[in-house]
C-alpha cells in the first residue's frame, strides 16, 4: 500500500508539471504577448522593451520556471481586466464554485447510489423504468435548458426561488439542482449495473449458503465491490461539474470561478485564464488521485498495480 | 434400524424440481430420494445436466428464481422442511447445512479478508463475537492444512491459490458446525495433484467432526472413491444406489456400466469408452426408461411406463437400488 501511495502521488505530480507547462503556453496561443501588450500600432522599439521589460526575450524554459516558481510562492500575476493580483480574485470566487459543485455531487450521489441499489434488486421493476427514464433525459436535456426551465417554473409560475445571484442559501437551490440532475445518469446506471454483476456473482451466493440476510448481503458484500468502479467515475463528475459550471453560473448569474474564466476569455485576460485553468485542473489531479488512493482501499486487487 | 433414525440427518422423498424455460417447464430433478446419516458420505454421481446440482441448490433453498422446489418429505435432523419459512432456511444455512462450491477462484469475495469472509457464518449465527470468529477461523484454516494460517486471515483472496481458496471454503464450511456439508464439484476447478488432497481432507474432517457429507460430482472415477454410498443420477433421476464397493463391482444398471467402461483403465492399448447418443430434452417427462435410447440392451418394454427403484442386492445389508426392468447384473 505504501509502494503505490508512493507510486501514485509521483505521477500526479508528473501530471501537475505537465499541466503547468501547457498553461504557460497558453500566454503564447494568440501569438506574440510583447505585441499584444504594447497595441496593434505602437513600433518596433517599443515592442522591444516591452519584451525586455516583461522578460518575454528570455528561453522560453527560462520564463517558465519564473513562472511556476511564482506560482509556488502563490503569486499567479495581474489580471489584465481587473488589476488586480489574480490570487486574491479567485480567493472570491472559487468557493461559490466548490459550494455548488460539491453539494450538487452530494446531490448526485444521494439520489443515483440507493436508486441504482433499488432498480438492481428489483430488475425490470417501476422504479427501474422510471430510474430509467429519468436517466435518459438526464442524460439528453442540456443543463443551460434544464436551468431555463427551472427559472421559469420556480422564478416565474411559482416565484418561491430566487434566480439568480447567490446572496443566501436559496440562491444555490436551482444551480446546484440542475448541476446535480446533471451528474446523476451516469452515476446511477453504474450503480446499477455494478450491482447487477455483483448480486449475480459466486461470492454472493457464498454469502447466501452462510445464510447471511438481505441487508447485510447488499451493502456489506454486493455494494463493496459495486461501488469500486464509482469512485473513479465520481471523482471525474466532480471534475466535470466543476468546470461544467461555466454554464450554469452564467444561467443562474452566480459569481464562480466558470463565470470568470468565460469572461475573461471575451476579455482577453490572459493571467486569469491560466490561473483558472491551473485551479481548476489542480483539482481535478489532486480528485482523481485522492479516487484512486480511496479505490485502492476498497478494492485490495487495485493495489498491485 | 432405530439407530439409523436417530442418526439421520437428511431424509428426502420424492425431490423434483423444475425450471421455467422459454420453451415452457423443464422437469430436471424427477423424484429423489436420499437417506444420510452422521459420519457417512454419500456420493451423488452424473454428467452435466443431469440435475445433481440443482437438487444440493434446492436442498439448500439457493434455487434461482426461475425454480421450484417440491418435495413429499424434506426432513432434516428430525425437522420437516416442506414448511420451513424463508428465514428458518436462512438459519439453516451455514449453521445446520453448508455448502462446497465448485469455483473456488469466485466464490470468496474479492473485497473482504479471508478473516472477515470467514466469521461472517460465526457471527450471523450468533456463535459469539468477533475475537472468538477469529479464534475459530485460525484454528479451522490450520486444520484444513493453509500454512501461516495467521497471516491468511488479513489477506485477500486473490493472494492466495486455487487449493488455498478451496481450503478457505471448507474451512468456512465448518465454522458453525454443520450436521451436513454439500460438496458440489469441489476439486472440479482444481489441479489433479489437489484433488485427492482435499478429497482426502474432507473424508477426515466428516469422520473427525461426525459430519453427514453429500459430494457431488461427475468423476465416478476419482471422487467416488471417496464415498460410503454412491446414487448414480441421469436425466433428472436416480437410476441406480449402491454401497461404493458394490457399485463398482457388480454395476447394475446399463448407464452406471457405460459409465464404468468409460473410465481410463491403464491398458496400454486400451481405448476409452463412449456412451453415443445425446441426454433426452426433459421438457416433457419421458415415459419409461430416460436413458433407453442411449441403451444396448433396450427392449420394448422399456418405454410402456415408469420403472421403479428395485433392490437387487441379495439380502447382505446396505441396499442396491437399480431402476432398470432387466437383470444385467454382471
Amino acid at each position: 500500500m505504501i509502494a503505490f501511495l508512493g507510486k501514485r502521488l509521483l505521477v500526479a505530480v508528473g501530471v501537475t508539471l505537465v499541466i503547468t507547462f501547457l498553461t504557460f503556453l497558453l500566454l503564447f496561443v494568440s501569438g506574440d504577448p510583447a505585441t499584444a501588450l504594447a497595441g496593434a500600432a505602437s513600433r518596433a522599439e517599443d515592442v522591444e522593451k516591452i519584451r525586455a521589460l516583461y522578460g518575454l526575450d528570455r528561453p522560453i524554459l527560462v520564463q517558465y520556471a519564473d513562472w511556476l516558481g511564482n506560482a509556488l510562492r502563490g503569486d499567479l500575476g495581474q489580471s489584465l481586466f481587473f488589476q488586480l493580483p489574480v490570487v486574491d480574485l479567485l480567493a472570491g470566487r472559487l468557493p461559490v464554485t466548490l459550494t455548488v459543485g460539491a453539494l450538487a455531487m452530494g446531490l448526485a450521489l444521494a439520489i443515483s447510489v440507493p436508486l441504482g441499489i433499488v432498480a438492481a434488486v428489483w430488475r425490470g421493476g417501476v422504479i427501474d423504468r422510471l430510474a430509467l427514464v429519468l436517466a435518459v433525459v438526464g442524460q439528453a436535456m442540456p443543463t443551460f435548458w434544464f436551468g431555463l426551465i427551472l427559472i421559469v417554473v420556480f422564478g416565474m409560475m411559482v416565484p418561491i426561488l430566487p434566480i439568480s445571484g447567490a446572496d443566501d442559501w436559496r440562491g444555490y437551490v436551482l444551480p446546484v439542482i440542475v448541476l446535480g440532475y446533471y451528474a446523476t445518469p451516469a452515476i446511477m446506471r453504474l450503480v446499477r449495473s455494478g450491482m447487477i454483476d455483483a448480486l449475480q456473482s459466486d461470492y454472493i451466493r457464498t454469502a447466501r449458503a452462510n445464510g447471511l440476510l438481505g441487508p447485510t448481503i447488499l451493502l456489506n458484500h454486493a455494494l463493496r465491490n459495486a461501488i469500486v468502479p464509482l469512485v473513479s467515475l465520481t471523482a471525474v463528475q466532480f471534475g466535470f461539474l466543476l468546470s461544467g459550471s461555466i454554464v450554469v453560473e452564467s444561467v443562474f448569474a452566480l459569481n464562480g470561478l466558470g463565470r470568470l474564466g468565460w469572461e475573461s476569455i471575451i476579455r482577453s485576460d490572459l493571467p486569469t485564464v491560466q490561473a483558472i485553468i491551473l485551479v481548476l485542473s489542480g483539482i481535478f489531479i489532486l480528485l482523481t488521485t485522492c479516487a484512486d488512493i480511496l479505490t485502492a482501499w476498497i478494492d485490495p486487487r487495485a493495489r498491485v498495480h | 434400524m432405530t439407530a439409523a433414525v436417530e442418526t439421520s440427518v437428511l431424509s428426502v422423498r420424492d425431490l423434483r424440481v423444475d425450471v421455467a424455460v422459454p420453451m415452457g417447464t423443464l422437469h430436471a430433478v424427477r423424484g429423489i430420494d436420499l437417506e444420510l446419516a452422521r459420519g457417512e458420505t454419500l456420493c451423488l454421481v452424473g454428467e452435466s445436466g443431469c440435475g445433481k446440482s440443482l437438487t444440493a441448490l434446492a436442498l439448500m433453498d439457493l434455487l434461482p428464481s426461475k425454480a421450484t422446489r417440491r418435495a413429499s418429505r424434506l426432513d432434516f435432523v428430525g425437522e420437516d422442511l416442506t414448511r420451513a419459512s424463508r428465514r428458518r432456511m436462512a438459519d439453516l444455512r451455514g449453521a445446520g447445512v453448508a455448502m462446497i462450491f465448485q469455483e473456488p477462484m469466485t466464490s470468496l469475495n474479492p473485497v473482504l479478508t479471508i478473516g472477515a469472509q470467514l466469521a461472517a457464518p460465526y457471527i450471523r449465527h450468533g456463535k459469539g463475537n468477533r475475537a472468538a470468529a477469529r479464534d475459530r477461523a485460525l484454528e479451522l484454516l490450520e486444520r484444513v492444512g493453509v500454512p501461516g494460517a495467521a497471516t491468511r486471515l488479513n489477506q485477500y483472496p486473490h493472494e492466495l491459490s486455487g487449493g488455498l481458496r478451496q481450503r478457505v471454503m471448507i474451512a468456512m464450511t465448518l465454522m458453525c458446525q454443520p450436521a451436513l456439508i454439500i460438496a458440489d464439484e469441489p476439486t472440479t476447478a482444481l489441479d489433479v495433484t489437489i484433488q485427492a488432497q482435499l478429497l482426502k481432507l474432507l473424508a477426515d474432517l466428516r469422520r473427525d467432526f461426525d459430519l453427514a457429507l453429500l459430494l457431488i460430482t461427475h468423476d465416478l472415477g476419482l471422487v467416488a472413491r471417496f464415498a460410503d454410498r454412491v446414487a448414480v443420477m441421469y436425466a433428472g433421476e436416480i437410476v441406480e444406489q449402491a454401497a461404493t464397493a458394490d457399485l463398482f463391482t457388480k454395476p447394475a444398471h446399463p448407464y452406471t456400466q457405460a459409465l464404468l467402461e468409460c473410465l481410463p483403465t491403464g491398458d496400454a492399448d486400451g481405448t476409452l469408452g463412449t456412451i453415443p447418443g445425446v441426454v433426452p430434452s426433459l421438457l416433457s417427462e419421458p415415459s419409461g426408461c430416460a436413458f433407453r435410447d442411449r441403451c444396448r440392451h433396450a427392449v420394448d418394454g422399456c418405454g410402456r411406463a415408469a420403472i421403479p427403484l428395485t433392490d437387487v442386492a441379495n439380502g447382505d445389508g446396505v441396499a442396491h437400488l437399480n431402476r432398470c426392468l432387466l437383470d444385467l447384473s454382471p
